[in-house]
């Protein structure tokens, strides 16, 4: 226990004992901490970017009002294709589109559609929650508007529908009297008496038989008279002529009588009681109309009252049908009227940027520049480190080869281990992961190359600035943490401070890893990212010029410090 | 014909001053030994000398072809493509092979690589490093890894060769095989200049050296003149019972120098017979008994210690 406590006693005092390192240990994690802590120390939600389209952005200004608050900035496009253009170039967080008028005059759902990139995999889920919560807020004001649209009408036919109760209480209240009127004169006619009296005859018969006798008496009364007129034509004798024209005035005498009867002159009681029981029969007849005819009226008289009653009814009922046709009307003036619009009148739709299959695509490009920034960082450092406290340092150093050398030297060995790890990571990426590659293959290598170069060369500066190899590798470390952190893969960038976020849009780190984004995910051509391939070129250039220039430094330090060294390694002899 | 002249050479680190106007000169064919304690200027001098080091004051002038000199640290391309040096701390990768590292440093000084190969084979076989030419240079002893280190500074067949401490950590077998090395290789042609505290191979090898005590060039010259600076003295070696007392009575002996070596005591006298005659005298009066006595002439190592006390 004591030996181990010895140990880390020791261990520690070498640590502090270089005081770069020392300070790196310390102070390193602290300055991370530090900054990574006060960009993140806040409770604002994270500051969003949205791009707006419509055919009609003046009238999709109320969604653009929902969206702007709070922390959406929101910028309005004229057409999708702008606006998808910046949001693949990461410009934007997502893109809107928005239908052209969000006022609702039928049942058709207005869709809105949302463009993300999934490549962005920490903040598409929430920006897609985020938008939809807000679209859902605007939804539900337009649903609540359409609702109380609907119901205002029900309301009012509601109302009209009450006021108009007691007139139908009153038309079913006439209706009620005038049915009961009705009955009583059903009853009434129902008592009236209308039996035939003597009832065997049939007056039928009757008016037949006089007919036929009145038709056959005149028939035959005609006949006699032609007989009569046709003797005279005859081969008779005259008392012949003068015997049949007797018989013939006697039929018609006889005849003459039977018409007698039947006009009410004759004697012959048949016929007379006949016609009188005729008679009596038509007197009671006659009675019976009377009654009949009294009857009527007072039918008649309420039939009327039952007929004004209904009148009034009908006058009624029209003014209820008015009503009617009024609800039906304004009812038929809503023209949303299916359910499902009602409820969600605004429909989002998403759509993503991007149609790989898997996520591995989304993040492929940002594995590859972080394992291509500490592959860079760190070996560049340590390349640096093994050739300053190798012992062929000074050989190399009074041999007849520039510095410049040296340092391309490193540089180009580092760039290679780095080539060749990636064309390993190609290659199981692409076998077994599903990894799509790329199609603008000769400017993914461009931008590869350039990262590797900045990060290389940032490395081999680290080597040269520290002395020790410790001190070195954790500044290395260190920062490429820092670009870490502050490149939106461990959390999003839209949530630091504006004023930071400014700042890490020109990390290399930032810049490499959007630019192979879209590269890889979007088929980007180059000549878009121009400023960002300049910029990292200017980034390689800076650092390689500051190399030689510390490197020039260093190199008069490290003869002082070789000759410090072998100094003091020439003391302990000058004691013996 | 001389190869370098340092003149008035001053140089100064760390607001101490190294070097305090030193002046040589190192012809041609010249095995130069620089000697003194740790810590008189040995390495800065010879760094000076290989260009790694700017003078502060005086000047470093070299002539390799015989025309004007020129200063060397405005020539220092012309100097790093014609010196070879050494460090006392050994200057090669340890994971290369001994041949890995002598191409590399070939190739530094662009030797074609058919000469390269030619001039392993000679110098691995000059250093006796053949056998292990493609062992790793960590896996070497500390004796092989010296050959190893001289035989990289020869790649490019230098005029000049420096070697700061050839024969540290080495014991007295290897020291004589490093210092014979070098020896072969000036008869080869090449100007040696060397620093050590290997004085017995230095008096064995140099014909030159100069001696540097707390930065300044206390004696210059041939062996021949280095030993003789003492005056044509004899040495005369007394072991006896009371080397203190001889010693303090040093004055009345007619002796130049007196050096306690705590088992003996050396006189430095150029009238020999009359300084015995009165060492002995001395020893009868005080009753010392001497154990062993012994004249010649004064060795380096007696000259340096003479120089630098």
């Amino acid at each position: 226990m004591k030996n181990l406590l010895r140990t880390i006693n020791k261990n520690i005092r070498l640590i502090l004992r270089s005081k770069a390192s020392a300070l790196i240990i310390i102070i390193a994690p602290i300055l991370l901490f530090l900054l990574v802590g006060s960009a993140y120390n806040h409770a604002k939600t994270y500051s969003l970017t949205l791009g707006v389209f419509s055919s009609n952005l003046d009238a999709a200004q109320p969604v653009i009002d929902v969206l702007s608050e709070q922390e959406f900035k929101v910028v309005k496009y004229n057409s999708s294709d702008s606006c998808l253009a910046d949001l693949k170039l990461g410009y934007l967080n997502t893109c809107l589109s928005l239908p052209a008028d969000l006022t609702i005059t039928d049942n058709t759902q207005k869709e809105v559609i949302f463009y993300a990139d999934q490549s962005d995999v920490n903040l598409v889920w929430m920006v897609s929650d985020t938008i939809k919560t807000k679209l859902n807020l605007k939804s539900k004001e337009i649903s609540t508007s359409l609702t109380e649209e609907l119901l205002n009408k029900i309301n009012t036919a509601k109302t009209k529908l009450s006021d108009k109760t007691a007139l139908a209480e009153e038309i079913k209240s006439r209706e009620t009297a005038a049915a009961a009127a009705i009955d009583s004169a059903n009853q009434r006619l129902g008592g009236m008496d209308v039996t035939l009296i003597g009832g065997a005859y049939n007056e039928s018969s009757l008016t037949n038989l006089k007919s036929l006798i009145t038709g056959e008496s005149s028939k035959m009364s005609a006949s006699l008279a032609s007989a009569k007129s046709q003797i005279t034509n005859l081969n008779l004798s005259s008392s012949d002529q003068t015997s049949i024209l007797a018989y013939l005035d006697s039929s018609i005498i006889n005849l003459a009588n039977i018409d007698k009867e039947f006009s009410g002159n004759g004697s012959y009681t048949t016929f007379n009681s006949l016609f009188t029981v005729v008679k009596n029969d038509l007197i009671a007849a006659n009675n019976k109309l009377q009654a009949a005819a009294t009857l009527k009226e007072g039918i008649t008289k309420e039939v009327s009252t039952i007929k004004s009653s209904l009148d009034v009814n009908s006058a009624a009922l029209s003014v209820l049908h008015q009503t009617m046709g009024e609800i039906v009307s304004s009812l038929s003036d809503v023209k949303v009227s299916s359910a499902a619009t009602i409820v969600n009148p605004l429909v989002t739709k998403i759509e993503y940027t991007t149609a790989k299959k898997t996520y591995f695509n989304y993040i492929f490009p940002s594995l590859l520049i972080i394992v291509m920034m500490f592959v860079g960082l760190l070996l560049g450092t340590t390349l640096v480190m093994m050739e300053k406290h190798s012992p062929a340092h000074f050989r190399n150093f009074i041999s007849p080869v520039s510095k410049t050398t040296f340092i391309l030297a490193n540089y180009i060995t580092t760039l290679l281990v780095i080539v060749i790890q990636t064309a390993i990571i190609f290659t199981i990426s692409w076998y077994f992961f599903s990894w799509q590659g790329a199609e603008n293959i000769p400017a993914m290598l461009l931008v590869l190359f350039l990262a590797a170069s900045v990060f290389t060369f940032l490395g081999m500066l680290m080597g040269y600035i520290f002395s020790t190899e410790d001190t070195a590798i954790l500044t290395a470390a260190s920062l490429g943490s820092l670009f870490l952190f502050f490149s939106g893969i461990i959390l999003p960038l839209e949530s630091v401070p504006s004023l930071i976020k400014q700042v890490t849009i020109y990390s290399p780190f930032v810049i490499s890893e959007s630019l192979l984004k879209e590269i890889l995910l979007y088929s980007s051509t180059l000549d878009l990212f121009i400023e960002e391939l300049l910029l990292l070129f200017g980034y390689a250039l800076v650092l390689c010029l500051l190399i030689l220039i510390i490197e020039e430094f260093a190199s008069r330090h490290f003869v002082h410090k070789f000759l410090y060294r072998h100094h003091h390694k020439q003391k302990p002899e000058e004691k013996k | 014909m001389e190869l370098i002249k340092v003149q008035n050479l001053s140089k100064e680190l760390n607001g101490q001053l190294i070097l305090d106007n030193i002046s040589f000169d190192v012809e041609q064919g010249d095995v130069f030994g620089i000697v003194g304690q740790s810590g008189s200027g040995k390495t800065t001098l010879l760094n000076t000398l290989i260009g790694f080091l700017e003078p502060d004051g005086g000047k470093v002038m070299f002539s390799l072809d015989g025309s004007k000199y020129k200063p060397l640290h405005n020539h220092l391309s012309e100097v790093k493509k014609n010196f070879g040096f050494t460090t006392q701390l050994y200057s090669f990768y340890p994971r290369l092979t001994a041949s890995e590292n002598f191409a590399y440093f070939s190739r530094l000084h662009n030797v074609p690589t058919k000469v390269m190969r030619s001039n392993m084979d000679n110098l691995f076989n000059f250093v006796n490093l053949s056998e292990y030419k493609h062992r790793r240079a960590e896996h070497l002893s500390v004796g092989m890894q010296r050959r190893l280190d001289i035989a990289c500074g020869l790649v490019n067949k230098p005029k000049v060769l420096i070697l700061d401490e050839p024969t540290a950590d080495l014991d007295m077998i290897m020291k004589d095989e490093i210092m014979n090395l070098i020896r072969t290789a000036n008869q080869q042609g090449i100007t040696v200049i060397l620093s050590s505290h290997f004085l017995e191979g230095i008096e064995k090898i140099c014909n030159k050296i100069a001696i540097l005590k707390k930065g300044k060039m206390v004696q210059c010259g041939s062996m021949e003149e280095i030993k003789n600076s003492l005056g044509q003295s004899d040495a005369i070696h007394i072991e006896s019972s009371d080397n203190s007392t001889l010693l303090r009575e040093a004055s009345s002996l007619n002796v130049e120098e007196a050096i306690d070596k705590g088992k003996e005591v050396v006189f430095f006298t150029k009238g020999t017979e009359e300084a015995i005659a009165r060492l002995v005298l001395l020893s009868r009066r005080k009753g010392i008994t001497i154990n062993k006595f012994n004249i010649r002439k004064p060795s380096l190592r007696e000259v340096f210690e003479a120089a630098v006390r």
